[in-house]
């Protein structure tokens, strides 16, 4: 996947199959492939132009580290619309899945869509989850595709489901004609997966665990203990959104799973995506969220914008070169989260881990808070 | 976290004594205490707070040095602001600002103690303390917690307040303040602070179910959670959730921006953070965009410096999170030269212009939305959809403009419209969120009499039968009883200043203490002596007050009294007395004053605007009819 001028140095860095495969020479032509990208929004995007001189960035001609590109806050993208290729380029437009109701819509041209394919299946196989050749039954706790279109998770289904063969794919939120949207199939979905597990075919269940979490108390409920088998895997990913209330440990998450499911606990794996930035951070074995070389994650304090450390709380902030659609090759998330090293599973790198939502929903007295004005 | 002390009328006792059993005790003891509470002169009470907010009012009072301690690091404001704190709690005790407060909500101290007659509508009117009240307090400000409480004392009512998680201290503090100048011991024992987690039922079921009165300050959520618990015999008093903004019109924005605007802007920006309900989200400048930018730049400037004097107070990572994302859709508005952002680098302030007039709520820490509208119109129809919840408008406005806005948002449902510079700090005895709240925290009760003339005559004598000379003849006539109205003699002027000083005093109803003693004309040969105690006299000169009121006289003006004075003649007094009512500016100068020394007081005085307390025409010399009121 070579890739010419001006993007060489980004091509080369995709081209590393091996997505956790850190080193000094790894990490400079990261660097350089960020510069080539910011070169390139800069000179296609006006509004991420302004942005940058307004930031005090003006001279494209020369490199910058990384960390020195001024952020863009992943909040922007849900009200404005960024580009940076003509409309007739744009291969695909995706949503966020809208959680506290504003919804950000991203485009990708073919070149963005072609490279996070691939560093998708890079970032897999490197933790051992890629088999073309093995046929998997998929339960996808996710918006049924066909008619959710464009929403990001259908997207990232799409992706996970081309990771192995397919026997059949199964979608939970379906669309309900009778109250003109989505609903979560409990019964349907619990059936679906007692006749997977009577098939020799492994199982891969991918998306919200709240619903995982249902489908659980349900089978425990009838006294059905499922198995799933060792080639088995859940992906988690998106959070538990509005089931905020049923929300549990990962560890206890695990313990349940291998019990009624019949499955490995270290096969239970979540992952952490963004639509406006759409690398998957995955878990590996030891359930730490792994950077690949296609990124590079920094907690900072939101005042100083100076990192806060390995090991302490920071707001997470995201930086990968892939994107040509759109400017967001440095992203200042809402998210706080904790960098760690030495990951016990003996890869490379850094790992992150999700504390939860940076901000505040409420204030400390009488005073408005915009969520009121929603309620 | 450390646990906290409670204070439990009088004692201190450890956080984890507060449970279901305990509370329902808590409830016990507040409702015995409630007839003791009740007791004290109001005066008694005052004078108490009075000393109270001497004390606040040093910075070598060994309370406030410990508050000052460890109130920086509990609320996160700066030392500076803790200091404004300080003297905010000094100004609400003191004595003349409690009675401010008391009068604009009551008109009168007398009816929170034996009561006070309405003699044109034939009652008696007492305020009794609804007996138990229970706040619950927000912790945006330190000094509500303490005001709510001062509220609660200065009704003679029982307290028990809940401290916020946020300060768990002042509160504590105040009441052993208030131990210290309490030695008869006539407030502090009926006062409680205590602390539970929000939410906890074994502890907030008994006491939102019980007949006592709630007064809650704070949020949405906790709003709703408490309405929806509350029992059918307690009373709640809400306030809160709201927000407020400041209105600037674009015509007073001059090459040279007034410092009155831009300093009192920043002083309702800064003031508590920007956490009180009344502190302004958006500033609307009515006018072109020029002048918007225009103020923007002066209040940075202001901010700039004022952030020395009295710096933002330590920010929380989401209080970090929640500025920074404001300031970058800012910063990407600025760029696509859709608004403005100016702020310093660190987060002690950021000032947002935005193209997009509608309203919009501010992640506070002095976090000010600039917007402009063209019309005045414009602006209420971008307020209208959030109208609900709009406490505060700060106007900056030709006197015209101010009125025409002032009633267009009070239509909307403002609560108060203040000048920009007041909007953080009410005035005493004025209104709070719609509504008086020392008015909800009595009861008020009456003893009303028919306005029959039997009715009006029983209690008339009643009153009279303290006199001797009318006890005497009220006995002889077989009692205070309409029956026994009609067999009562005449009173003629020879009995009537035969039985008053100086030949007796058994016509007196009261001691001839507390009282004036006025003498008729004297024209016509002897002057005759009359007394009037001073709820008499003060009843004619709130009366006669209402009446120059009415007439015109307001507290801006400078009054000449020319009444004549002496010769004790109640013209001169009465008229100074209601004057004083008034609040006005006088000139005591008195009718019997030679003619050239009243146009000299007069225009040597320099004092403007002028009005007349006019004696009868009649008699107003020719001359000074030549003089130019205006």
């Amino acid at each position: 996947m070579a890739e010419a001028k001006p993007f060489e140095r980004c091509g080369q860095l995709f081209d590393i199959n091996r997505a956790f495969a850190h080193s000094r020479e790894n990490d400079r032509l990261f660097d350089q492939a960020m510069n080539e990208a910011l070169r390139w929004h800069a000179a296609r995007c006006p509004d991420y132009r302004a942005f940058l001189e307004v930031c005090g960035l003006t001279d494209f001609t020369r490199d910058y580290a990384p960390e020195e590109i001024p952020p863009l806050l992943v909040t922007i993208f849900k009200e404005f619309r960024l580009a940076s290729v003509p409309e007739s380029q744009v291969k695909i437009e995706l949503t966020s899945s809208g959680t506290g109701g504003r919804k950000s819509a991203i485009i990708l041209d073919h070149r963005s869509y072609r490279r996070i394919m691939k560093i998708l299946n890079n970032i897999f196989d490197s933790l051992g989850m890629v088999n073309h050749q093995q046929k998997v039954n998929y339960l996808c706790f996710t918006y049924d595709p066909k008619v959710a279109g464009n929403v990001g998770t259908a997207f990232s289904d799409k992706g996970l489901t081309g990771l192995t063969g397919k026997r059949s794919v199964y979608y939970a939120i379906k669309w309900k004609e009778s109250i003109g949207d989505f609903e979560f199939d409990l019964d349907s979905t619990v059936k679906k997966l007692i006749a997977f597990g009577k098939r020799p075919e492994p199982v891969r269940i991918l998306g919200f665990p709240a619903y995982l979490w249902q489908v659980c108390n349900r089978l425990e409920e009838a006294g059905i203990t499922l198995d799933l088998g060792k080639d088995s895997y859940i992906i988690t990913g998106g959070g538990w959104k509005m089931h905020k209330d049923q929300e549990v440990s990962k560890d206890f998450f695990k313990d349940r799973v291998e019990r009624v499911l019949g499955m490995p606990r270290e096969n239970l794996r979540d992952l952490f995506g963004m639509v406006e930035h759409g690398i998957p951070y995955v878990d590996c074995e030891a359930g730490r969220l792994h950077v690949p070389i296609y990124a590079r994650a920094l907690t900072v304090d939101p005042e100083t914008f100076k990192p806060v450390g390995d090991g302490k709380e920071g707001l997470l902030y995201l930086m990968t070169p892939y994107l040509s659609s759109y400017p967001s090759i440095s992203l200042l998330t809402t998210d706080r989260a904790i960098i760690e090293g030495n990951c016990p599973c003996g890869r490379p790198g850094k790992t992150f881990r999700i504390v939860g939502r940076a901000g505040l929903n409420k204030h400390k007295g009488c005073a408005m808070t915009a969520l009121d004005l929603l309620k | 976290m450390k646990k906290q002390k409670l204070y439990i009328f009088g004692q201190q006792r450890e956080q984890n004594w507060l449970n279901a059993e305990t509370a329902v005790e808590l409830l016990e003891e507040a409702r015995e205490r409630a007839a003791v509470a009740a007791h004290p002169d109001i005066e008694c009470i005052l004078d108490v707070l009075d000393d109270v907010s001497r004390a606040w009012a040093d910075p070598d009072y060994h309370l406030r040095r410990q508050a000052e301690k460890i109130l920086p690091e509990l609320t996160s404001f700066s030392a500076q602001m803790i200091e404004q704190g300080f003297n905010a709690i000094s100004a609400i005790c003191r004595r003349e600002n409690l009675e401010k407060r008391l009068k604009g909500e009551f008109g009168n101290l007398s009816v929170l103690d034996a009561g006070q007659e309405r003699p044109h509508l034939d009652y008696r009117l007492h305020a009794l303390p609804r007996g138990v009240l229970l706040h619950l307090t927000a912790g945006n400000v330190f000094v509500g917690a303490v005001d709510s409480l001062i509220s609660g004392i200065i009704t003679k009512n029982v307290n028990i307040l809940k401290m916020s998680r946020v300060d768990t201290v002042f509160p504590g503090l105040f009441i052993e303040s208030i131990k210290e100048h309490d030695p008869a011991g006539i407030i502090w024992p009926n006062q409680a602070a205590v602390l539970w987690k929000g939410g906890d039922e074994a502890i907030e079921t008994p006491l939102l179910n019980a007949p006592l009165t709630v007064i809650f300050w704070g949020g949405h959520d906790a709003l709703l959670s408490v309405k929806a618990r509350i029992g059918a015999s307690t009373k709640l008093i809400e306030n809160g959730p709201r927000y407020s903004l400041a209105v600037v019109e674009g015509s007073r924005i001059k090459k040279e921006i007034s410092p009155y605007l831009v300093q009192g802007l920043a002083k309702d920006l800064s003031l508590w953070d920007q956490q009180a309900c009344s502190s302004p989200h958006v500033v609307y400048v009515v006018g072109a965009t020029a002048q918007t930018h225009a103020l923007m730049e002066a209040l940075y400037d202001e901010m700039v410096s004022l952030s020395e004097e009295l710096p933002v107070g330590s920010l929380s990572f989401d209080e970090k999170v929640e500025i920074r994302k404001v300031r970058e859709i800012a910063r990407m508005m600025q760029a696509r030269g859709e608004g403005r952002l100016m702020c310093p680098e660190e987060f002690s302030f950021s000032l947002i212009l935005e193209e997009d007039p509608v309203f919009k709520v501010s992640c506070l820490n002095r976090t000010l939305f600039f917007k402009t509208v063209k019309t005045c119109e414009q602006l209420i129809e971008q307020v209208r959809p959030l109208s609900a919840y709009l406490q505060t408008v700060g106007l900056y406005c030709t006197p015209e403009t101010a009125q025409q806005l002032g009633e267009s948002f009070f239509e909307l449902g403002a609560k108060r419209i203040t000048e920009i510079g007041g909007m953080s700090e009410g005035h005493d005895g004025a209104p709070h969120d719609g509504t008086f709240l020392l008015r909800q925290l009595v009861e008020w009760v009456g003893t009303e009499y028919r306005a029959t003339p039997e009715s009006r005559v029983e209690h008339l004598l009643s009153q009279i039968y303290a006199a001797p000379y009318y006890r005497g003849i009220l006995d002889k006539a077989g009692g205070c009883g309409f029956e026994h109205f009609m067999r009562l003699p005449l009173l003629d002027r020879a009995t009537f200043y035969k039985h008053s000083p100086p030949a007796s005093s058994d016509i007196l109803t009261g001691p001839m203490i507390d009282a004036y003693v006025y003498a008729s004309g004297g024209t016509t040969g002897e002057p005759k002596f009359t007394l009037y105690s001073n709820d008499e006299y003060r009843l004619s000169t709130d009366l006669l007050a209402e009446i120059f009121k009415n007439a015109g006289i307001s507290r801006e003006d400078r009054v000449a009294n020319l009444f004549i004075a002496g010769n004790l003649w109640t013209s001169f007094n009465v008229s100074g007395r209601a004057l004083e009512n008034i609040g006005c500016l006088q000139l005591p100068i008195g009718g019997g004053s030679d003619i050239e020394n009243i146009l000299k007081y007069i225009d040597c005085s320099m004092l403007m605007p002028w009005s007349a307390c006019r004696r009868s025409s009649s008699t107003l010399p020719k001359k000074l009819q030549s003089v130019n009121f205006r």
